[in-house]
Parts: structure tokens; sequence; C-alpha cells
């Protein structure tokens, strides 16, 4: 019985390694776009205020740990920019691995604390993959660790055990959740869910205009999709490995067919890294194959493995391996507490199904809000309106500029009187907002409309920072922030002006 | 600049008896001359701003056994004064105290739980034991003086003059080798230096003589002071008064007398530290510590004598420290193993390589003198700005963004505003109308019967000093009385109260509202018998209602 488990379930050590590099290369980039924001979103001179987002959290999480909430100046937040950047190069490379892995998670959920308005589907599985990733051997292969581990760590192959199984399992919900959601939802069921997916301009890109457009391609497209997201989740599994290769490359074709027509972010590559835990030992012994027969390949690799033994001659041996027999008892608590995860993320994510406002049982709850472990992939069931941001402002001596002159960030004095707030539909809405946690950030705004939080903080961000650097009549006295919105339609039409609201979401006094 | 113990009390003679000869033999000659002045010059400093190595050894025994008891006193208010269930949340301390938390870090705001409060208090204590057994000691004491900012930080308003002499000290001790006798780092080293000189420590020497001799100045230009009244005025301040004061107070020809000795301590004796003869230094530091220790027996000024008179160990000469060395060794030798070991680790050095070992400058030590000369250079500015352009001065830009973010802004007028002394009480009404005393324990959430037991009795409590929970307590109480128009450190004591009685207790036990109220007198109004309840108004300064 558990001999066919292994066989079917083990995970092949480079599989792990492929994922940790690509976890630690995604999030690396990530952390690169976060940076240039570092000030605006970061800093007590930002649009969320520490004060702010501990009053927002209402003690919500307060068993969590926000190292990003010990400094509110710039100099302490790129300091531990640096340390995260640091952390996740180790993960990369495999120096420490599971120290490394550990420090990554924690700081990465640090910085989704410090600023939860930012994050979107893909900080949220790059987050989980680090934790099920410290309970991992993902330091065992193409690392600087294994580089310089005795030969016998080198024997083991496979992983198995319970935290094997459940990053995998965890990898598959995000597909199967997204899949079966889209199929609970009757205007995907009607076909018409990719075409309204992509009439949601915040996020089109102009190759998926062109898709919604051609109404032969995007029906059929459309029920690939489910078909993909929902029987590919279990397919993964076959115990044949040709099917598991042939079930990731089409996810990957899916994902691929995501980024090039919608803005998401690093979503399509977070998940396409997350698939990596399902491809096969045979899959790699041919790639493995291909690469050693390249004789210049071998030779830079040999070269490497030199480079390697003499940079890190006394890199710790860190190969600890799930289901190895290895530390006892560190090895028990680390099943155990997989164990748990699996079981939180199950009760979470079918809870979630049932009821939005959903609160796992007491005892549950409190390590779950403390580990920050929410999820939810639905995406694209719910998608009502679309639209794009317009913040006019009113100086002191009456004129009136567009505060979203510099795409969110706060505009100079002669951007933001180039010329008078345009209510015009612009060419390309996507791009209005500089990058996804922008439009994370304005998308909180959309879909708590009731929740005057955000609004405030960012309202205060734009009259604070305003009129530190500009008085007397340049003064800005209030803004608003506008929503221009129609409801999303699966049938592309030329969307006409007349068409967009004007909803005004929030109209704020800075000296009120 | 190091010198080794010989050098300082053989060589300045050494070098007058050449400087004349010399100087008559033409330029070049004449450039030696100053270079031999320069070094005349250079050893007089020395002999004043040397401190020897187990001074500062002591001195790093000395505070860190402060630190660690005045940790281990604020554990039992940990919950209280530094969670988010406490007196004061996180998101309150970064909305009230602004000014602090834009210039400074604070790693205690990394969570609200209790158990991330639990680890960093940890981490604190490992930290001050790493710099007690002076292991790893400059790492140790950087960590410490880190994580003391941070502390008081975290909730402002415990602080008072105590933790600002604490992380001045920890300060000035992360930038001079205290880890340079009697310490783990010292036994795995053959590199042991003597003594040391350098603008570190001459800083050290600086604050630790500011503390007393700017608490001295202010003095004289107050009336109470110079009538003679000064020491009845401070010790009629109930709240912190022990009993020994108390009963001081009364008497005024000896109170006369005293207030003032302590001024000519704290100004002349003080200042007469600073002359490099070994018996008079030995003497000055006597008398001050006998100050200190009367001002401990009266006064609870918490752990701020103690920490004054840890400091002034710097000043003890190597004379000093060679006759308790040798006479403890004499008395302890052939007591078997373990005093061989006390020996060996408390002898600082072996005579033959103790003469040529000196500390090197290595960049390190650049960066720490650099940072030590601004320091100077800011306690300079600070304090004449300070005294001529009072509370509001603000220094000039690079040292006031040093002084805010070191948190090295200090003032040290003690007992110079003598305004109101009493006590507190907070009556307050349950759901079934029943009378409760939320200030029963003096400041933490009292139990139930103890809240309701005290509603019961009235008039001044019979010892006002116990009447507060501890002296943390004694100080929010103490910023709250200084600050009764800014309402927002009633609302955030208020709220705690509120919500953590009725997460307590339900139904008709649940509290609906309450009142603070201050019972207090003037100092010093009648010292010549003892207060009666006729003495003392009640204020209320606030009104909170717990289902606003």
């Amino acid at each position: 019985m558990i001999a066919t488990l292994k066989s079917w379930l083990a995970i092949d050590l480079r599989s792990l390694a492929a994922l940790r590099i690509g976890v630690a290369v995604v999030a690396l980039w990530d952390l690169g776009v976060r940076a240039c924001d570092l000030a605006v979103h970061y800093t007590d001179a930002g649009t969320l205020a520490r004060q702010d987002v501990l009053t927002w959290f209402d003690n919500r999480h307060d068993l969590a740990v926000s190292v990003h909430l010990l400094g509110g100046s710039t100099a302490i937040q790129a300091l531990v920019f640096t340390l995260h950047a640091a952390a996740l190069l180790a993960m990369m490379l495999g120096w420490h691995t599971r120290a490394a892995t550990a420090a990554s998670w924690l700081l990465t959920l640090s910085l989704h604390l410090r600023n939860p308005f930012l994050v979107y589907g893909a900080d949220v599985l790059l987050r989980l993959l680090m934790l099920w990733g410290i309970l991992l051997p993902l330091g065992a292969r193409w690392s600087l660790d294994a580089a310089t581990a005795p030969v016998a760590a080198r024997e083991r192959t496979h992983c198995f055990g319970i935290a094997a199984i459940g990053v995998q399992l965890q990898v598959a919900a995000v597909m199967f959740i997204a899949g079966a959601a889209k199929m609970a939802t009757p205007f995907w069921l009607r076909g018409e869910g990719l075409a309204t997916a992509l009439d949601h301009e915040f996020h089109t890109r102009p190759l998926g205009f062109w898709v919604q457009r051609q109404g032969w391609l995007v029906r059929p497209l459309n029920h690939l999709v489910m078909g993909i997201e929902g029987a590919g989740a279990i397919l993964v599994f076959a115990p044949r490995w040709p099917l598991r290769v042939l079930v990731v490359l089409a996810m990957w074709a899916m994902l691929a067919g995501i980024a090039s027509t919608m803005e998401v972010g690093f979503f399509a590559h977070a998940t396409a890294v997350a698939l990596l835990v399902f491809v096969p030992s045979q899959a790699w012994d041919r790639i493995a194959r291909a690469v050693s027969r390249s004789e210049r390949l071998s030779r830079w690799r040999m070269r490497a493995l030199g480079l390697t033994a003499r940079w890190f001659p006394s890199a710790r041996v860190d190969v600890v391996e799930s289901g190895s027999r290895l530390p006892r008892l560190p090895h028990l608590l680390a099943e155990l507490f997989a164990a748990w995860l699996i079981a939180y993320t199950a009760i979470w994510n079918v809870g979630f199904w049932y009821d939005r406002d959903y609160e796992p049982p007491a005892g549950f709850a409190e390590l779950g809000s403390a580990l920050f472990l929410w999820q939810q992939w639905g995406m694209f069931t719910s998608i009502e309106t679309t639209g794009w941001f317009v913040v006019p402002g009113n100086l002191e001596d009456g004129r009136s500029i567009d505060l979203m002159a510099n795409r969110g960030r706060l505009p100079t004095l002669e951007q933001a009187m180039e010329q008078p707030p345009d209510y015009r539909r612009p060419q390309h809405i996507a791009e209005r907002l500089p990058n996804i946690h922008w439009q994370a950030h304005f998308a909180t705004m959309v879909l708590a409309p009731d929740q005057p939080g955000p609004f405030r903080y960012y309202s205060r961000y734009l009259c604070r920072e305003w009129n530190r650097r500009h008085s007397g009549g340049q003064a800005l006295r209030t803004l608003q922030i506008i929503y221009m919105t129609r409801p999303t339609q699966p049938h592309p039409a030329a969307h006409a002006e007349t068409e967009y609201e004007r909803r005004v979401l929030w109209t704020h006094d800075c000296f009120g | 600049m190091a010198y080794s113990r010989a050098d300082l009390r053989g060589s300045t003679l050494l070098g007058l008896r050449h400087v004349p000869i010399l100087s008559f033999c033409g330029a070049a000659a004449a450039l030696r001359c100053v270079r031999a002045y320069g070094a005349i010059a250079a050893l007089m400093l020395a002999r004043i701003f040397a401190i020897d190595a187990r001074a500062l050894a002591a001195l790093r025994i000395g505070v860190c056994c402060v630190a660690l008891l005045d940790l281990t006193l604020r554990v039992p208010d940990l919950s209280a004064h530094y969670t988010d269930r406490g007196m004061l949340a996180r998101a309150d301390a970064l909305t009230w105290f602004r000014g602090y938390h834009d210039w400074t870090f604070c790693l205690h705001l990394i969570g609200g739980a209790l158990w991330t409060q639990i680890a960093l208090f940890a981490l604190h204590a490992a930290a001050l034991l790493c710099m007690l057994v002076g292991w790893h000691t400059r790492a140790a004491s950087v960590g410490a003086w880190l994580l003391t900012l941070s502390l008081t930080v975290r909730n402002p308003f415990l602080s008072f003059g105590g933790d600002v002499l604490l992380r001045s000290l920890l300060f000035w001790m992360m930038l001079v080798p205290v880890g340079a006798a009697w310490s783990v780092d010292a036994r795995r080293t053959s590199e042991r230096p003597l003594s040391y000189c350098g603008i570190a420590g001459a800083g050290l020497l600086v604050q630790v003589w500011l503390v007393l001799f700017l608490s001295g100045l202010p003095k004289l230009g107050v009336g109470a002071w110079l009538q003679g009244q000064g020491l009845a005025f401070a010790l009629d301040q109930e709240e912190t008064a022990r009993p020994l004061g108390w009963w001081l107070r009364s008497l005024p020809s000896l109170n006369a007398a005293l207030s003032w000795t302590t001024v000519v301590i704290e100004l002349v004796v003080s200042t007469l530290l600073w002359l490099p003869a070994w018996w008079l230094r030995v003497a000055c530091v006597m008398l001050c510590w006998a100050m200190l220790a009367g001002i401990y027996a009266t006064i609870d000024v918490y752990m701020f004598p103690m920490l004054t008179a840890v400091s002034l160990l710097v000043f003890v000469p190597a004379r000093s420290w060679d006759w308790m060395e040798e006479s403890f060794l004499r008395s302890d030798a052939g007591r078997g193993t373990r005093a061989d070991h006390m020996a060996e680790v408390m002898s600082p050095v072996e005579p033959e390589t103790g003469s040529s070992t000196a500390i090197r400058w290595s960049a390190g030590r650049y960066v720490r003198e650099a940072l030590a000369a601004l320091a100077i250079v800011y306690l300079a500015v600070w304090n004449v700005g300070l005294w001529r352009g009072g509370e509001s001065y603000e220094p000039p830009q690079p040292l006031a963004w040093f002084g805010r973010a070191a948190m090295m802004r200090q003032s040290w007028a003690m007992f110079t505003e003598f305004t109101r002394t009493g006590w507190f009480d907070a009556p307050g009404t349950l759901a079934d109308g029943r009378a409760v005393d939320l200030l029963a324990d003096g400041g933490p959430l009292p139990e139930l019967e103890d809240a309701l037991s005290a509603a019961q009795q009235k008039g001044r409590p019979a010892d006002v000093h116990a009447a507060y929970g501890s002296t943390r307590w004694l100080s929010t109480f103490k910023i709250m009385r200084q600050f009764p128009d800014k309402d927002a450190h009633f609302a955030y004591y208020g709220r705690y109260l509120c919500r953590e009685w009725n997460r307590r207790h339900s139904g008709y036990d649940q509290i609906v509202g309450f009142q603070i109220v201050f019972h207090g007198r003037q100092v010093g109004a009648h010292l010549d018998r003892m207060p009666v309840l006729e003495d003392y108004t009640s204020t209320v300064l606030w009104t909170h209602d717990c289902f606003q």
C-alpha cells in the first residue's frame, strides 16, 4: 500500500529544486517591482502609514509578525528589502536552503502584512509555496548545499511524506478550485465566461481584446480553460507519466495564453512554477540525458561545480528529506504540521466556497490567521463592472488638477497641471496604473466601496504629500476618487463613451 | 591612543626633561619640540581621560545587572504595557507618538501578541546576559542598546530619567572596550589592554559627569533650593517618598543642611572628579555614592541612583583596582579551585605582556571614535541649547537627526518643578449599579473583589507611594497628569480598562463607565505638619463611557 502510494505520489528531488529556483526567481522579480514604490507603499509617508494598517487590521492578524513594521522611514524599509532579497537569493542558490526558505517566507508574510492592499493571487501562491518549501528538501539538488554534500546524501532521488503530498494537493487545489468555481458560474457554462473576463478592461491586453472579438475562437477556448483547470487538476495525479507531462504542458500553454491576453502580474509565472512539482522523474531523466549529450554544457557544469567547491567549501549539508529516516522528532513535527496544513487548507477552501465570510473553527483560526493562510482561487467568476479611475483635485486657487497624472503616485505640479482631469476613455486602460500591485490597490476600493479605509488612507497620502510640497494657492483643498464604470458584457461592442457611468466613490476634504 | 599603566605613571616627567634642550636646535628641532609638547599634552589628557579596563568591566557588569533587574520588573506588566490588548495598542502608539516613531526604529512593533513580546524580552535578556559575561561583548552591547531603545519607544508613557541614563550609558558602552577585562572575550585573547583612552572614553566620562552636574545646576535657579527647602519639597512628593524620607521631611534644620550638601556634591564634588589625582577621585566617588545612597533610602526614583552609582565606577582609578585585586586575591589565595579560577578570570594581564599591548587602530575603531566625536558635539550643543532655548530647543539638522535617532536627547533637571502630589482613583459603575475602583491595584486591571472593596475605602491611603502599581505605572499617571488637556492618554487607558474588564466579566459584572480622579495638594504648602484630608482637592481628569 505504502509502496504503491510512494511510487505514485513521491516527488522527484529535481522537481523540488526547479520549484525552489522558480519560486525564488519570481519572488525576487516581484520584490524588484515592489521596490520601485518603496517610499510610496511601505513608509509612513506613503499610501498606508503603519498606524493605518494596524487600525485596518483591527487585531485580525495580531498573532502574526510583520518585520516591516519596525520602522516608518525609507532607509529602514530599504534595509528590510535588502535582507529579503538576500534571503531569496540564498534560497535560489540553495545556500542553507531550509533557513533561507524560512526567512524568505517570514519576510514575504511580513511584507504582505505591511501593505495588504497590494496583495493578489500570485503573492498568496508564492507565500504558500514557501511555507510548504520549509517542510520539503528543496535544496537536495542543484544547490550549493548539494554540491558540497557528501556523496551518500545524494543517494535519494525522491521525496515522499505528508508534506510532499500536501504541496501537490495545494497546487492542484489552485487549479481545481479555479475550474470548479467557473463550472458553478452560469455565464461560464453558457460559454460567455472568457469573453466576459476579457471585457474586464482593467486587466486586458491588446491581444485579449482581439481574442474577445473572434467569436469562433472565444467560445471553444472558454470550455478548454474550464476543462484544463477542472479535469487537469485531477489528471495531473495520474500514475502514467506521459499523461502527467501532457497535462502540465497543457496547463503551461493555458497560462501562457492568460499571460499574453491579460495583465495578471506574476500569477501565470507563479502557477507555472508551482506546476513543476508534478513533473515526473522520467521527464527529468530525458532532459538530463539530452543535456549530458551536449559536451560543452557538461564541461561548463564541471567548471561551475569546481568554482562552487572553491567558494563555498563549508556550506552546511542540510538534506533532511520528507519521508526519510533522518532526525526523528523534528521530522515528525514537520509531518504533523503538514497534516494540519492540509486539513486547514481543505476546511478553509470548502468553507469559503459556501460562505465568503467564512471563519474556520476556533483553535484552527488563530494559527491560520497568524500564518496568514487565507486563500481564494475562484478567479474571474464575479466580474460585474469594469472601468478606470479618475482622481480630480481642487487647489486653493480654484484650479482643477489631475492627480492620476503620475499613474497613482503623487504627480508633480507640472504633471498634474498638464491637462485637466480627462473623463474620456483612455486608449489602454490596463496601462493607466503602473503594475499589478497598484491595480490590486484600486481593486480593493472597488470591491469594498462601503469600507472607507482604503479610500481614506490613499486620499490622506495624496493630501499630505501634496501639501508638504505646495502651499498657498497651490495647496490641495479637496479631491475625489471617481470610478468610470460600465457593466461587463460578453459581447464585444465598440464601447461608446456614453456607456460609462461616472461613479464618485469618495470625496475627501484635505483640511476636514 | 592607548597607554599602558606604566606609561601613565612615569613618562610625563621624562618628556619634560628633554624639551628645553631640544628647543634651541633650529627649525627641525622646533618641530620636534612641538611634537614633544604634543606628547606631553597627550599624556596629560591621557591622565585625565584614560579609563582602567577593570573600571569598564565593572561598569559593564553593573549596568547589565541593573538592566536585567529592570527587565525582570517589567515582566509582570508585559501584557498590559506592550501588547495590543494593553493600555497602548500599536496603532495608538504610532498615532500618538508620531514624533518618536518618525525617527527611530522599533522592533517591538513587529507583533502585537503576547508571544511576540515574550520572544523579544527573551532576546533582550539574552543580549544583556551575553554582555554581562562578556561573550561577544561588542555585538551583545549593540543588541542590548538597540533593544533598549526599541522597548522605550514601544510605550513612551513608561519612560523616565533612569531610562534616558540607561540608554546613554549603553550607547557609550558600545563604543568603548567594556569587554577588555573580566570577560569571556578577554580570556580567549592574548591582547588585553590595561586601559583605554580615546574620544569615546572621554565621552563616557563627560556623560557621567553631566548627569550629576546638570542635575545640580538648575537647582540654583529654584527658590526652594536656594532657601534650603529643596530637599523637603522633594520629600513632600508623596508618590515617590519612602518611609525614611517621609520622616526626614519633618526635620527642617537637617533638611536645609542636606539640601546644600546635595547641591555641593552635585556641582563641586562631581567636577573635582576631573582632577587626575587618584585619592581625590576615590574620595569624590565615595561622596557621590553616599549622596546616592541617601537618595535611594528616602526617595523612590527607581533605578536612577543605582545606575548613577554604577556609572561613577568609570572614575575609579587604576590604583584602587590594583588594591582591590591584591586584597581580593590575597584573601582568597589557597582556598581551592574556585578561588584559583576566579583569580584567573579577574587578573587582567601578566606584567610583561601588559606593557606592550595597546588597542590597535582598526577601521572599526575609527568609525566608533568618529561616532563618539559626533555624540560629544551633540551633547555640548544640545545642553547649551537647552539651557538657553528652553524645552523647545531643536539643534541644527544633522545633529538633530542623530539626537532623535539615537535617542540622546536628555535633560537632567530633577526636583526643580514642584506642582501637586497625591493619589488617583477610578470610581466606576457596574451594570447593576455597584461601585468599583478600577485603580485598586494602582494601574493594572484589578480583580472584581479588590475593585469592590477598594470602592468602599475613602480618604487618603495609608501609604500613597504603595498605592501606585509600580514605578512604571507611576510614570504613566505622571505623564497623564502633566498633560490633562491631551485626551488621548486617558482615552487609550480607558479603552484598555473597559475592553479587558468586559472581556473577563459578563452580565451584571460588566463595567458601564468610570472616572479618573486625582486627589492632590500643593507640594511644600505645609511642611511643618502631616497632610490632612482637607489639604487635598479632587479633580476629575477623565470620564469614560464604555459603551459609547
